[in-house]
């Protein structure tokens, strides 16, 4: 049983090193002006983690993930985004208490919902001023994640 | 077992207040060593997972780049024929005058810039130089054409973080004009900042170029930092309000100079 569950651990690891790597190599999509987004692979993997294991672990990870992201990008704020990542792991999880009552579009809007709320934090820090090109580029960068998310349910999760 | 099984019910809630806590923890100790020391381990791992990302952009600009760097070459050869022309005739000034040379000690460095997209900012940028390379906190930056780009905050044993010009909560001493009026440049958006304290009775032109001052220890005087791009005088106001926007291309900056 514990190398069972050991093994699991060793995965998700690994799986986490992979999609760091692929999200820091990947480019990014010009969106008007200099104003770019990102597919934001991170986001997408804690929510199927959320999905797919339903346990307080995620939190941990999007905790680790935030804390990379503070480290490299964060000058005065330090612990920001690492803040961020976890409220919205957990905010995500929230998902999970309605699994029966919640139908899967109502779950969507959710999911959506939050990307929205954790891109407008995200993009506050980063950009100093400018509400409308925050709200836009939030919108924008959620949207995106989303399409993403909704693909990765077709073949990976099948949420119902 | 009362509490164990009150833990259990409520992990989600436990685990969100324990990383909230480790993040106010972080927050607050952002110049603690450990953090330092764990900050230059996660630059050193951040540089070689983002090495694919540096080797195709290098491709990618490298034939775009050669073509720029040939075309100025040619620019820089016929104006450093005239400029010599020029440091006799400065030299002969300053002699007259007894002023005292700027760009006398600089040495530059040059070094790789290795942010990615997804952890780009305009805050800060990771170089690939460190304690290794001699660099030490408090240096300027600058861009290939020689303009400001920021100054390094934190060096690691083989990286270093630059804190961009862009960012709010940076501030440097300029001089603008022809009468060279002192003022504080401050950011606002992207690639826009505001010029404080610049007196309403200096004259000046539209597309002036802003330069250090040489007050602070940090910038070397004369490095351009932003061009003007609008001023307004209002009658209640002591100073002016003038707009500038920075001559260095954050988004494209793929090698940087530290001055030494």
């Amino acid at each position: 049983m514990y190398s069972l569950s050991s093994n699991k651990y060793y995965f998700i690891s690994i799986i986490s090193l992979i999609i760091l790597f692929i999200q820091t190599n990947l480019p990014s999509i010009i969106l008007y002006g200099n104003n770019n987004i990102n597919l934001d692979l991170v986001l997408i993997f804690l929510t199927v983690l959320v999905f797919l294991k339903n346990s307080y672990k995620v939190i941990i990870l999007a905790f680790i993930y935030g804390l990379v992201q503070d480290m490299v990008m964060s000058v005065d704020q330090l612990g920001v985004f690492s803040f961020i990542k976890s409220t919205t792991a957990f905010l995500l999880l929230y998902v999970r208490k309605y699994d029966t009552i919640w139908d899967k579009k109502m779950k969507f809007l959710y999911v959506f919902l939050i990307y929205f709320l954790h891109f407008l934090v995200y993009y506050s820090i980063i950009y100093n001023d400018f509400y409308f090109i925050i709200f836009s580029i939030s919108f924008f960068q959620s949207v995106s994640t989303f399409i993403l998310f909704i693909l990765t349910n077709r073949f990976f999760i099948k949420i119902k | 077992m009362n509490f164990f099984r009150k833990f259990n019910f409520n992990k989600n809630i436990s685990a969100f207040i324990l990383t909230s806590i480790l993040s106010l923890i972080i927050f607050f100790s952002n110049e603690g060593h450990y953090t330092l020391k764990i900050k230059s381990s996660i630059f050193n791992f951040y540089e070689l997972v983002s090495s694919p990302n540096r080797w195709y952009k290098d491709l990618l600009t490298i034939k775009k780049e050669n073509e720029l760097l040939s075309s100025q070459l040619v620019q820089i050869y016929l104006l450093n024929s005239k400029l010599i022309n020029y440091e006799i005739e400065n030299k002969k000034l300053k002699k007259m005058l007894k002023l005292k040379d700027s760009f006398k000690h600089l040495s530059l460095l040059p070094a790789n810039v290795i942010n990615s997209n997804y952890f780009s900012s305009i805050e800060s940028k990771i170089i690939n130089v460190g304690t290794n390379d001699g660099i030490k906190k408090d240096l300027a930056v600058i861009d290939i054409y020689g303009n400001l780009v920021g100054k390094v905050i934190e060096v690691g044993e083989f990286n270093s973080k630059v804190q961009l010009i862009t960012d709010n909560n940076f501030s440097v001493s300029v001089k603008v004009g022809d009468n060279i009026s002192i003022g504080q440049f401050r950011a606002t958006y992207y690639k826009f900042g505001v010029l404080d304290g610049i007196i309403k009775s200096l004259d000046i032109d539209d597309k002036d170029v802003v330069f250090t001052s040489g007050v602070s220890d940090i910038y070397p005087p004369d490095i351009p930092v932003a061009k003007i791009r609008s001023q307004i005088k209002k009658k209640n106001k002591l100073f002016q309000d003038v707009g500038v926007e920075l001559l260095t291309d954050i988004d494209n900056l793929y090698y940087v100079f530290i001055i030494q």
